[in-house]
């Protein structure tokens, strides 16, 4: 059983009178470990079934599951509760908090559940995270007094701070000069075979899909690839 | 807590022109309320104070009535058509309040007005307060500033004109009035007719501390008041027959007075005289009898309309309500107590119905700024979706972007509040040091005397401090009602 799964998932939007079907029928697997990319041209439904997963959209119809929980059916606190335990989230824009500085954007998410961790032990994985992230020396720096892809270095951070099993990436690297944008693919790769964190991120940068184990192709809201590194695992669906 | 607390901190600081507009107009809009609160409660203690102390004590004890019954007689619509009620049980009542232990002092009085009349000439009115000048200089030993002569002799009778009033009366005629001199009062109600008394004025005075109600006021010896209020042994209030009794007197018309006459020649018909006109009798017995007229101007003596008294602390004044409350129903006595705000009449409770406009008025800028606010907020939340999205989608929940909000709003408010509040206290000491003249008669009924000094009260801040929280709360409601709508979509409609 895969950690994300989605059967014959639908999204349809409305648009004043008109129906936009977003995603029509969709149904995949994506294993835990997995480095997913979610390929596809403008429109082709990529950042509609990354919601979908992400749990801040829910499916028209079809079964979307996250780690074994059906979302369907979840109120908002049941679905933020499960984004946080379970996700983490790399934005486009990097989305920091920008009244905060590297180690407090990093430090957020862990302050918002009950379940804390104790306070050195918070410090040393933040501290490790930047370490990471090769941020050491911006520790205390505010987000815009950092470079495109420092700022999504802390965006990797940030969604690597509760130990998610999932990180959501929706094109990280659009917004960064193809050699940043490696390098970002290149940490997140490496975060994943550290850690064993699955990352599933969406791009229409066929060079950066190339690095992923697990490529899922989409056009006009349907799957017309889904290829695994080792092997075709359908198509068309 | 903390990390919402450092967020709402850091966004004051970051949105520099949201902070500036909703702080100033929150800095304003308290100092104002702290400056206009503190200087109607200084007036009001001023007032408060001064009435006390010199005019009505801390209670009123007067016999039960209902309406709005002031030392100066009832003030409403039906001052005219009723007299103020005598105390009943009066010398039971003094002696109740004497064996009180918090009962300083006690002071009898009764009320009248009259027009002041030299010859055939009405050359002013007064208001006249019956007393016994021993008693009450015990009571008010301080209020009376005598300029000409003195009170009258225990026993005797005499009047001490207000200077006010003497005033009036010179302008009226054209030459001055001394002690020594004799004036008519002429009191007239439709009770009590018309009564008319020829006192000798003993001395001029004036209140230490006044206002246009009290310069009108003067002191007269207890009997001649009492006269001039229709306190008079014969004196009954309109009976009231039933329906039997009037038919017993029958029907009375205009007609029935002219019956006896056939015509007018009767009324010329010669009058046959037998009696010696020199004899006293004849002359008495046309007359009539007079024992009527006689006990109609007799002085109720022991008569009092009001019975004044001072306690050692004004914190007693509950008590002694109460006290005397159970003294009148135990004994069943038709009497019950005012403060001293019934008690001194419209004038002290002018400055508190300003006070009132005054807040009326501040309400309604608080409701300006709560949309002047309002509307700011939600521009900076607006604003600031993407960022509230992004706290959603990474695990926030609604609850904690509302309290980030209202925070926001909070330590905005309190931080505007506090330095409207200093500001405002900064004002008063100023206003204090240099003192407020009062450049007119309104302003001096306002400010309880010719100069105020506002010094900053603790209810002002109070009330201050509240208003502010209410105007940043009610302000953040509908903000925090969209952070609240906010999907963690917006996080990736604003990331694209």
């Amino acid at each position: 059983m895969g950690i994300v799964e989605l059967h014959n998932v639908r999204k349809v939007y409305t648009l004043g009178k008109a129906e936009v079907h977003a995603v029509r029928g969709v149904t995949f697997s994506i294993e835990k470990g997995d480095f997913a990319s979610i390929v596809g041209p403008s429109g082709s439904g990529k950042s509609t079934i990354l919601n979908l997963i992400g749990c801040i959209d829910q499916p028209t119809d079809g079964v979307v599951s996250i780690n074994g929980t059906v979302t369907q059916g979840l109120n908002d606190k049941a679905l933020t509760r499960l984004r946080h335990e379970t996700l983490g989230f790399i934005f486009q824009s990097f989305n920091l908090i920008p009244v905060l500085n590297v180690y407090e954007n990093i430090e957020f998410p862990l302050l918002l559940g009950k379940d804390r961790p104790g306070k050195k032990e918070m410090r040393e994985w933040i501290e490790f995270l930047v370490e990471a992230v090769g941020l050491a020396d911006h520790m205390h720096h505010k987000s815009n007094e950092l470079s495109g892809g420092q700022r999504q270095r802390v965006a990797i951070a940030r969604a690597l701070a509760t130990k998610p099993q999932i990180v959501l990436a929706d094109e990280p690297t659009a917004n960064l000069d193809s050699k940043t944008g490696q390098s970002i693919i290149e940490l997140m790769k490496k975060m994943n075979a550290e850690l064993n964190t699955t990352f599933i991120f969406s791009t229409h940068d066929t060079t950066i899909m190339d690095i992923a184990d697990h490529v899922i192709q989409l056009l006009d809201g349907l799957i017309v690839e889904d290829t695994k590194k080792s092997a075709k695992v359908g198509s068309l669906s | 807590m903390k990390i919402i607390l450092t967020i709402a901190w850091r966004n004051i600081r970051q949105h520099k022109v949201k902070t500036l507009i909703i702080g100033l107009i929150m800095v304003i809009g308290i100092m104002v309320l702290v400056v206009g609160n503190s200087f109607m409660d200084s007036a009001a203690a001023g007032i408060e104070k001064s009435y006390i102390q010199n005019y009505t004590g801390h209670l009123m004890i007067t016999g039960e009535s209902k309406g709005y019954l002031t030392l100066f007689g009832f003030q409403d619509t039906t001052a005219m058509e009723r007299a103020v009620p005598r105390i009943p049980e009066y010398a039971e009542i003094v002696e109740f309040a004497n064996s009180l232990p918090y009962v300083e002092a006690i002071n009898p009085q009764v009320s009248a007005t009259a027009m002041i009349s030299r010859g055939d000439n009405m050359i002013a009115a007064t208001q006249l307060f019956g007393i016994l000048p021993e008693q009450y200089q015990v009571m008010f030993p301080d209020n009376v500033e005598l300029l000409e002569g003195d009170f009258w002799a225990p026993g005797e009778q005499g009047v001490l004109l207000n200077k006010t009033v003497v005033d009036l009366m010179e302008k009226q005629v054209g030459f001055t009035f001394r002690p020594g001199d004799k004036v008519l009062f002429t009191s007239v109600s439709t009770l009590t007719g018309m009564r008319i008394r020829e006192v000798e004025i003993t001395g001029i005075f004036q209140f230490r501390q006044s206002n246009i109600q009290l310069d009108m006021v003067s002191l007269m010896d207890i009997s001649n008041v009492r006269a001039l209020a229709g306190m008079v042994v014969g004196h009954a209030a309109p009976a009231d027959l039933s329906a039997d009794e009037q038919s017993l007197l029958g029907a009375i018309d205009e007609d029935s007075f002219f019956d006896s006459f056939d015509s007018l020649d009767s009324l010329f018909a010669p009058v046959e005289v037998e009696q010696d006109m020199s004899d006293d009798d004849y002359w008495y017995s046309l007359l009539g009898e007079t024992e009527s007229r006689d006990l109609s101007n007799l002085e109720d003596t022991g008569a009092w309309q009001y019975l004044l008294v001072r306690l050692t602390d004004e914190g007693y004044t509950r008590q002694a309500q109460i006290d005397f409350a159970k003294f009148f129903a135990d004994n069943n006595t038709a009497a019950q107590t005012r403060d001293w705000m019934q008690a001194a009449g419209s004038m002290a409770q002018l400055s508190s119905g300003i006070k009132s406009i005054f807040n009326s008025v501040v309400f309604l800028i608080a409701i300006v700024a709560v949309i002047i606010i309002m509307n700011t907020l939600v521009i900076s939340v607006t604003e600031r979706m993407g960022e509230i999205g992004t706290m959603r989608a990474i695990g926030a929940q609604k609850g904690f972007v509302r309290r980030m909000v209202m925070w926001e709003t909070l330590i905005l408010s309190g931080l505007a509040g506090t330095i409207g509040i200093l500001l405002g206290a900064l004002v008063l000491f100023f206003l204090n040091r240099v003192g407020l003249e009062a450049s007119n008669m309104f302003f001096e009924i306002i400010y309880g005397g010719p100069v105020l000094r506002p010094e900053l009260s603790l209810s002002s801040v109070i009330m201050s401090f509240v208003v502010i929280v209410v105007v940043g709360v009610v302000s953040s409601i509908y903000p925090t009602s969209i952070v609240m709508k906010t999907s963690p979509l917006k996080a990736m409609e604003s990331s694209r």
